[in-house]
């Protein structure tokens, strides 16, 4: 079978093109680098295996992602290349094209946004384009996959012709004097012209490099000059909205505005002040009804169950598994505000607006993606980190992603706020998400100084366009989000909840016991309790199930809430400080075993490990400890008043 | 005159000349289309100034302040 590799710059639409010819769902974004990983899938109509490649913007590249994609072309040998350009950028993208028409490997050029480069007055003529470059170059569209089988036809022309690589540096005297004897010296090597140009550009004492590049340029220039015919339009969609959403200004209160107003939309019982729920609230007390009725219907339908069987069925599974499951809706409503934003291109704004405050924290707007990612699973954002510069910015993200609180961490605050603060409860869990926005920007500010070598992260990036996000691409991205988290509840969290109720009701002699204060869980419990003391949980005749809900935390920030279930105890159980505390605990200690393993992965090295575990246990206990004393200090303050 | 690109305020024009930068960071802003004569202008400075949004080469890029501090400009032209 043929490989056909996907390259381009980022942001290019490789990954919705590469979901279009090969049916599948890879993660697509409007934000250079939302690629981290290579991606494989068949295209039936072109018969290749099609290998989608995090996005350069060339082959001498310099995040560890990028190089991912420099080894592929080197080392695993597709039998085609695939450049996507983006119409709008075809200056830039060519140069790109300009290194890798010096590799040996058959080569096609994609016209992507096509229709975005009309509207924007530059039309280019594709065949013009062709001729000049000695490469074939087709329109498509990775949204409709208009194209397609053009592209096909192309692309097995392309491989049956073969290539030998050539180089625009001839057009320079001086350059090239010095790339032909070397090409003898790599004669009979595979891509031969292609390693003596990264030789010779890797010399250091004399600029080549520089040169290289104003030689490339040089001709893509040109090269747009003959393709290119260009009518003047307006002021583009995308310049119109930057002047109101990157005002100097207003540009900051702004994009809090949108952010609590996503908040309000998911969290709030009174949307808007009309006493009505929110549409995320809405939905979560849909599912919750339909999680009763499933349970009544099973209960109705097996009248004669045994009274363990029953008992295991109502709390073990539906008060468990089922809790867990009830809360979907609204992370999903959560999860579809963040991606529209996205989606639209104007998370790369919020980058370019916070960039100076997060440079003082050793990390640059860049990390934004990755934040962003962090609300909603650690384990994603963990890798993207990749895509930072530095490598100190991605050590300090690695420690702090946990503190932004993912939506596993979700079910829990919604639980304890509906149950202590029903009029406040967009407010709570609004400030829980910039509380553990500030340990974590607390803690970059101490890490910055700390890790060597002490210097700034470098911040780089590209402005996408904005475009409407795509009803497509938002429900995929819900689906995919769905589906991880039902297949967490039929794993992992049923696993956690059977193991719960098991420990719960079962005593130190293996016996069922109807007392779950004589369980072995309520005997480890209580082992823990004085750690959680000082912070408001964990004492007192019920107090062991907090200490064991956190500890089923480990395996699934979910089955926190599970346990609860379960155990049927977080009604009043805590005080409004308490619980708190208690959520406090939760956001900032260790994450779950998953995010804790991508860690891992990440780092290889079990020094840092378990300084990160001792980092996060210690970070929670510290803040819960101080919010629940202050609290204490301050209620007693206020009584003698 | 020749100034560094930091200096350059919203809708103003210039040319690159040189840049004074390294190693990776010359080189990312090579691949980007840093080369001596290139045309930009400046789209607008992020609030606080943290970042300068450039349009070079049909596209926008965003820089951090030191960034562009190590990239020296001749300004006007057009």
């Amino acid at each position: 079978m043929r490989k056909l590799g996907l390259v381009g710059n980022p942001n290019c639409g490789k990954s919705a093109l590469f979901n279009v010819l090969t049916d599948s769902d890879a993660r697509v974004g409007n934000w250079p680098g939302v690629t981290v990983e290579r991606k494989e899938g068949f295209w039936e109509g072109g018969e290749c295996l099609c290998i989608d490649l995090p996005g350069v913007y060339s082959l001498s590249p310099y995040t560890p992602e990028e190089r991912a994609t420099v080894q592929f072309i080197l080392e695993e040998k597709p039998d085609i290349l695939l450049q996507v350009i983006d119409s709008t950028i075809l200056e830039r993208s060519l140069f790109l094209t300009t290194q890798l028409m010096e590799l040996d490997t058959p080569m096609v050029l994609a016209l992507n946004m096509v229709e975005i480069a009309k509207n924007q007055g530059v039309f280019i003529d594709a065949d013009k384009l062709s001729n000049i470059l000695g490469v074939p170059v087709v329109e498509i569209s990775a949204i409709t996959g208009e194209g397609k089988g053009e592209l096909a036809k192309s692309l097995y022309m392309a491989v049956r012709k073969g290539r030998k690589g050539i180089t625009v540096l001839q057009q320079d005297q001086k350059l090239w004097q010095k790339i032909q004897p070397l090409m003898q010296s790599f004669l009979g090597q595979t891509q031969g012209l292609f390693c003596s140009i990264r030789w010779l550009e890797r010399q250091e004492k004399l600029d080549w490099e520089g040169e290289m590049a104003a030689v490339r340029y040089g001709f893509s220039v040109n090269c747009c000059n003959e393709v290119i015919s260009e009518k003047s339009a307006g002021d583009s969609p995308t310049e119109k909205l930057d002047k109101v959403f990157l005002h100097p200004i207003w540009g900051i209160p702004i994009f809090f505005l949108c952010m609590a107003l996503i908040f309000h939309l998911t969290f709030s019982t009174s949307f808007f002040g009309t006493g009505l729920p929110s549409p995320g609230v809405f939905l979560r007390q849909g599912a919750e009804h339909g999680m009763e009725m499933m349970r009544d219907i099973l209960t109705v339908f097996f009248p004669k169950m045994p009274y363990w069987g029953r008992a295991f069925l109502t709390e073990g599974i539906f008060g468990g598994m089922g809790k867990a499951v009830s809360f979907l809706p609204q992370i999903l409503c959560l999860f579809f505000c963040l991606t529209f934003l996205e989606d639209s291109g104007y998370m790369a704004r919020a980058a370019f607006l916070f960039n100076k405050p997060m440079g003082k924290l050793g990390i640059s707007g860049r990390a934004f993606l990755p934040i962003l990612t962090g609300f909603g699973c650690s384990v994603p954002a963990m890798m993207s980190v990749r895509t930072l510069e530095w490598e100190k910015s991605r050590r300090i993200m690695r420690l702090i992603i946990p503190f932004f609180s993912c939506g596993a961490k979700l079910p829990l605050y919604a639980l304890l706020v509906g149950l202590l603060f029903p009029q406040k409860g967009g407010v709570v869990i609004f400030c829980l998400y910039c509380g553990g926005i500030l340990v974590a920007v607390f803690w970059a500010m101490i890490l910055e100084k700390k890790i060597n070598p002490p210097q700034k992260a470098p911040f780089i990036m590209e402005m996408p366009l904005y475009h409407l996000p795509r009803w497509n691409n938002l429900m995929r991205t819900l689906g995919r989000r769905g589906e991880e988290y039902l297949t967490k509840a039929a794993t992992v969290i049923l696993g956690a909840s059977i193991i719960i109720w098991l420990a719960a009701h079962v005593n130190l002699d293996f016996h069922f016991t109807h007392d779950s204060g004589k369980s072995i869980l309520a005997m480890v419990g209580r082992g823990l309790s004085p750690i959680f003391v000082p912070l408001g949980f964990g004492g007192g005749e019920e107090g062991w199930k907090a200490s064991a809900a956190i500890l089923s935390g480990f395996a699934a920030k979910e089955a926190v809430v599970s346990s609860f279930g379960v155990l049927g105890g977080a009604e009043g159980m805590f005080t409004p400080l308490s619980a708190i505390s208690f959520m406090v605990f939760h956001l900032l200690s260790i994450p779950c075993v998953a995010a804790v393993s991508a860690f891992w992965c990440e780092e290889r090295s079990g020094i840092r490990l378990l300084f990160a575990l001792c980092f996060w246990l210690f970070t929670a206990w510290m803040a819960s400890f101080l919010i629940y004393q202050t609290g204490l200090f301050g209620i007693a303050f206020f009584k003698i008043l | 005159m020749e100034t560094s690109l930091n200096f350059l305020e919203e809708g103003e024009q210039a040319k690159v000349v040189r840049l004074t930068c390294h190693e990776e960071l010359y080189r990312r802003l090579l691949e980007m289309g840093f080369t001596p004569n290139t045309h930009l202008y400046c789209i607008r400075w992020a609030p606080m100034g943290g970042a300068i949004e450039v349009r070079i080469r049909g596209f926008s890029l965003a820089l951090g302040y030191s960034e562009a501090e190590s990239i020296v400009i001749e300004k006007g032209g057009g």
